[in-house]
């Protein structure tokens, strides 16, 4: 039986675990209500108050939020919350994995998004560790929950592990890849856009599978624009990265958010929150 | 917390209350999201706090107690966004994950998902104290005191939520 400072400390961990930012947009938002705002027992300033300043709210929480980012992209330990993505503009569409992993029931593959565009979301995998996406796969095995997973995946029985999935009521999409040590096979989210514009990408990779006996190697996480490279980098167990890009899109362009198993594939299960954002 | 920040941003400076918004966002999230267990929900309920936030600002008394007093704020703003939340029908995995498969992620995995069936198991009151509690790190005297509670109160909510904690990580043992 397990005391309760024993549960304490595994709901510590667990809290911790999944706790996230607070999304850009959102504080930004709420900044701008702010700086339209009296505070209470304080004389109203009037609408010129803000622009009146040698530096308005907005613009210093810009300033503040450009020094946390500046190097855009951070590698932390799991569990630190770290600098927050870059700002954004104004957003008329977003799409999350995670959000349209559900919205088409029964599952596709190609699945749609939110806004009922069809073939927007695709789970792949690749004969090969080479990103090549004529040669790419479509996962066309899947179960809710998968025994191994402990969620609903896409997965490839000839591949142990090789799956992309999400738990239940969780926000996040899950990728593992394959590899015997000679051969790799990598885990890809696809997307498909729906529209010609700008792109703002932004997410977290992270490695959380602390169960793991051994401390497991890298895996290496893309952002791949069709076969062109937007992004690359090597996350180490327990580690979590964020990323952060704005690239031009074409409708029909596909956006791949590729996990390899560098080596070996032994605890490589990893955590993706992402958001793509139009407008 | 910085107490020039806040003594600042209590005085109307808005770049100190951007400063410390920048600060404490992420935890107000966290904390928001922790109780609602709802992206959408989250990210409304700690924009009101931070505006709240803000708003009352002048009427802290003592700056030292930001934090808890913030997070009395976000966990109010919480409880009034969960008054709105619509009854969402939860589709719970029907078949628990098997343990003998994939050994490179199997227990840690299902103890988490066995905590997050027993939180979500727990009355939002009890969530919020544990939220506090093991999340926020604050005393039950601050938890108390956050939720204008007894602090009886809170330890009688902290040892059911434990219980029930308990219980749905036994259950899925057996």
């Amino acid at each position: 039986m397990r005391s309760d400072e024993e549960i304490g400390h595994l709901l510590e961990d667990w809290l911790t675990d999944h706790a996230r930012p607070m999304p850009h947009d959102a504080l930004e938002i709420a900044l701008e209500t702010v700086a339209r705002t009296s505070q209470q027992n304080r004389r109203r300033l009037g609408p010129g108050w803000l622009r009146s300043r040698p530096m308005g709210l907005l613009a210093t929480a810009t300033v503040v939020i450009l020094v946390v980012l500046a190097s855009k992209l951070t590698v932390d330990v799991m569990g630190s919350l770290g600098p927050t993505e870059s700002a954004s503009g104004a957003i008329s569409q977003t799409w999350d994995p995670a959000v349209d992993f559900d919205v088409a029931f029964p599952h596709r593959n190609p699945g749609a998004d939110r806004y009922g565009n069809t073939g927007v979301w695709s789970f792949l995998r690749s004969p090969e560790a080479e990103h090549n996406p004529a040669s790419y796969f479509l996962l066309t095995d899947f179960a809710d929950p998968l025994p191994t997973f402990g969620g609903e995946a896409w997965y490839d029985s000839e591949y142990l592990n090789l799956l992309i999935g999400k738990r239940t009521a969780d926000d996040t999409i899950y990728l593992h890849p394959w590899s015997n040590g000679a051969i790799r096979k990598d885990a890809i989210v696809g997307w498909t856009s729906p529209i010609s514009g700008q792109i703002t990408i932004n997410g977290t990779v992270a490695r959380t599978q602390h169960s793991c006996p051994v401390h497991a190697g890298n895996v290496v996480f893309s952002v791949d624009r069709g076969a062109v490279s937007l992004e690359e980098i090597l996350v180490g167990f327990a580690q979590q990265a964020r990323f952060s890009l704005t690239t031009s899109v074409v409708v029909g362009e596909s956006v791949y958010f590729i996990v390899d198993a560098d080596v070996d594939a032994s605890c490589d299960l990893t955590e993706l929150r992402l958001t793509i954002r139009h407008g | 917390m910085d107490r020039e920040l806040v003594e600042r941003a209590q005085q109307g400076d808005e770049s100190a209350y951007a400063a410390l918004a920048v600060r404490i966002a992420d935890r107000m999230y966290a904390v928001a999201h922790h109780i609602l267990r709802d992206t959408g929900r989250a990210e409304d309920a700690a924009q009101q706090a931070m505006i709240d936030i803000w708003r009352m600002l002048p009427q802290l008394k003592d700056p030292e107690r930001f934090q808890a007093w913030a997070y009395r704020i976000v966990v109010r703003a919480a409880y009034a966004e969960a008054g709105r939340q619509r009854l969402w029908g939860l589709r719970l995995a029907s078949v628990p994950p098997d343990r003998s498969f994939a050994p490179d992620h199997a227990a840690g995995v299902a103890v988490r998902d066995q905590l997050e069936r027993g939180f979500r198991r727990l009355p939002l009151e009890h969530r919020v104290v544990v939220v506090l509690k093991h999340f926020a790190g604050l005393s039950n005297e601050e938890i108390a005191d956050a939720l204008n509670i007894p602090e009886g109160t809170v330890r009688s909510r902290l040892h059911y939520s434990l219980r029930t904690l308990r219980a749905a990580l036994e259950a899925d043992a057996r």
